[in-house]
């Protein structure tokens, strides 16, 4: 059985080719091909080719997901954690970028549900720490909180509270 | 690129795979994400998460009025018109009024948002202890548990129910759970009553798990109902199970780990992968020998298989060498495998994992698989499977009152070390017991291990408990304890 070739072009004009089973779980290239039947490649502007080769590497493994193999999908799913296991930061929120622009599902929710792992369990404090996100709750917010806590309505949740508790 | 520059739809994305807590706290982060914890679609009820506050003493009445707080104030803030999982982990708490309207409020809720998992885990070391104490415990000894009530059926959206030390009651699965796919039952008292009814009123059900459970020697019968059936594992059945029947035509992975007295399978052609083993089978070794051959006949279309190192043992029995009587170094296993009894047809089998040390029995039995499986392509074997390296020769227990936590140290010793030689017991010096307390509970504790049933690996154990006279019990290798009274 010959399957039909398909190249990609990333925005560094970088080839990559893939079979179209692979290329067809991307929505987004899918629809490229069947709208514009390209010669060149499917051009890919937004996605730079370092990050396109992770995405091809995921697309080809998962061109053939197994329906009923149990063992088969274990090993996928072992495989999906250790494609994602050294990559840094950058480089997931670019394939998150990259996944949502492709369209292709699968790659989307894995990543992001990476990033959730990451911070799962953590504390305010750390989260920013984690993520370089710049805590902009004035003193007068934060003391806002504490005070209606003072006056006994308590404050579950959003408030950050937690910030406050984990710096204790 | 930073985690701040990420699209809104993408945070929110994120966001839907983070549990509530950790969502409320990931938008305290900066004031713009503020309201957006309200998108959460994973609500973990879990103590741990909690204990901060707790211990704050915000909320001095404990864990459970903390997150009846959470159910009442926070949840009804959600936005998303459905969600998807609901997890519970707290522990059981005596005030069974208070719990009703609690899981009441959270079962509601739960329908309102059409939940797709509910996982309710009420395991504490008192409720395992309340269930390892009733050997023949009744639907009544889990009464001060709390129950599935009713209000579930109106959750009709369930695709997934984990239920952990939860009692069932009357609660029987007469209505229909038409988008049940999983359902897993863990330290709970199950009855063939509940088996039967899954099997009509749930008719979507793939996916079954039987653990830790209390099984009341009844007969497990799976029939034509459970036409879905695709993975069945029954786990640590209480105090055996006593009788399995499976017809299933559709089932692929099946795991029987327990004490079992009688199994019939039927044509199990749709089965990939099978686990395996006897637990401690070791007093009914003649029902053990005699199920051999009807797991193996339901076994051939397997493709994976993965036995323990008990059942290995068991294969080469036969009427002539029992367990308790052979000693491993001295059986000349190959003349075994050459008499032995069983037609083992495994042509389907194509990966083998054999967890064993492959000492004595077990290794003739791993030659005997060998031997039967004509298309292997791997077998692995991992020899330190069930053996925790306890390597001490002498271990001392001092302050030994019996309690729950310690009988459970002595029997972990017991059964996983393999140096072992000597365990000293003394009691307690800062509150002496008097003499005959002390006689008492040495009896007692005799007693109690002797319920274990285990197989003790290494050759011979020592118990010496330290009164004014040192009273030594020697332990054998099969765990008959004799005492020197």
């Amino acid at each position: 059985m010959s399957t039909k070739k398909i190249t990609l072009l990333s925005s560094d004009n970088e080839l990559f080719t893939v079979d179209e089973e692979a290329a067809n779980q991307s929505l987004t290239i899918k629809h490229l091909i069947e709208d514009t039947e390209p010669e060149n490649g499917v051009p890919l502007p937004q996605v730079h080719s370092k990050i396109l080769a992770k995405v091809t590497e995921y697309l080809i493994k998962h061109a053939n997901e197994p329906d009923n193999d149990a063992a088969a999908k274990e090993e996928l799913k072992n495989w999906d954690d250790k494609f994602l296991e050294k990559v840094n930061h950058e480089t997931l929120f670019d394939l998150i970028l990259a996944a949502n622009y492709l369209d292709i599902k699968g790659l989307l929710d894995l990543t992001c549900q990476t990033v959730a792992d990451l911070m799962n369990g953590m504390s305010v404090v750390e989260v920013r720490k984690l993520f370089n996100i710049v805590n902009d709750f004035t003193p007068e917010d934060e003391a806002e909180v504490r005070k209606r806590r003072k006056r006994g309505t308590k404050t579950i949740g959003p408030s950050n509270d937690q910030a406050n508790q984990s710096n204790h | 690129m930073e985690f701040c520059d990420l699209p809104e739809h993408i945070f929110l994305l994120i966001l839907s795979f983070l549990p509530l807590v950790d969502a409320i706290r990931l938008c305290s982060c900066c004031k713009e994400w503020r309201n957006h914890w309200t998108h959460c679609n994973i609500i973990e009820l879990d103590r741990s998460k909690f204990e901060y506050e707790v211990r704050e003493a915000h909320f001095p009445n404990g864990i459970r009025t903390y997150i009846a707080a959470y159910v009442h104030k926070l949840l009804p803030l959600l936005v998303k018109p459905e969600l998807d999982c609901i997890k519970l982990r707290l522990s059981y708490e005596e005030d069974a009024s208070k719990d009703k309207s609690f899981f009441e409020n959270l079962l509601g809720f739960a329908a309102a948002k059409m939940v797709k998992e509910i996982h309710i885990d009420l395991s504490d070391a008192r409720m395992l202890h309340l269930f390892r104490r009733f050997l023949r415990p009744t639907v009544e000894s889990f009464s001060s548990v709390y129950s599935l009530s009713y209000s579930i059926y109106n959750v009709t959206s369930l695709r997934v129910l984990s239920l952990r030390c939860c009692g069932l009651s009357n609660f029987n699965f007469e209505l229909k759970f038409m988008q049940l796919t999983s359902l897993s039952f863990d330290g709970m008292f199950v009855t063939n009553q509940i088996i039967l009814n899954l099997g009509s009123n749930c008719p979507n059900l793939e996916n079954l798990s039987i653990v830790d459970c209390y099984l009341g020697r009844d007969h497990f019968q799976f029939h034509a109902a459970w036409s879905k059936l695709k993975r069945l594992t029954i786990k640590g059945a209480r105090p055996y199970l006593a009788w399995l029947e499976l017809f299933v035509p559709r089932i692929q992975y099946l795991e029987i780990q327990t004490f079992m007295y009688s199994v019939r399978l039927g044509n199990l052609q749709t089965l990939v992968e099978a686990v395996l083993d006897l637990e401690n089978q070791m007093k009914y070794g003649y029902q053990a020998i005699n199920i051999m051959e009807f797991i193996f006949l339901g076994f051939k279309w397997a493709k994976r298989l993965t036995l323990n190192h008990r059942l290995l043992e068991v294969l080469l029995c036969d009427d002539h060498i029992m367990l308790h009587e052979t000693h491993p170094d001295n059986l000349d296993y190959f003349s075994h495998i050459v008499s032995c009894k069983f037609t083992l047809l495994l042509e389907n089998l194509e990966h083998l994992i054999l967890r064993t040390p492959l000492e004595g029995l077990a290794l003739g039995g791993a030659f005997l698989i060998l031997r039967s499986a004509s298309n292997l392509k791997s077998v692995s074997v991992d020899t330190e499977y069930g053996i925790v390296a306890v390597n001490a020769q002498e271990v001392t227990i001092e302050g030994f009152i019996g309690d729950n936590d310690q009988m459970d140290f002595i029997e972990y010793l017991l059964r996983n070390s393999v140096t072992l030689k000597k365990v000293f017991i003394s009691f307690p010096k800062s509150f002496p017991l008097p003499t005959e307390e002390i006689e008492t509970l040495i009896k007692w504790t005799m007693k109690e291990l002797e319920k274990i049933e285990c197989y003790v690996l290494s050759i011979s154990v020592v118990l010496v408990f330290q009164t004014d006279v040192q009273v030594c019990f020697p332990v054998n290798a099969f765990m008959n304890i004799n005492s020197v009274f």
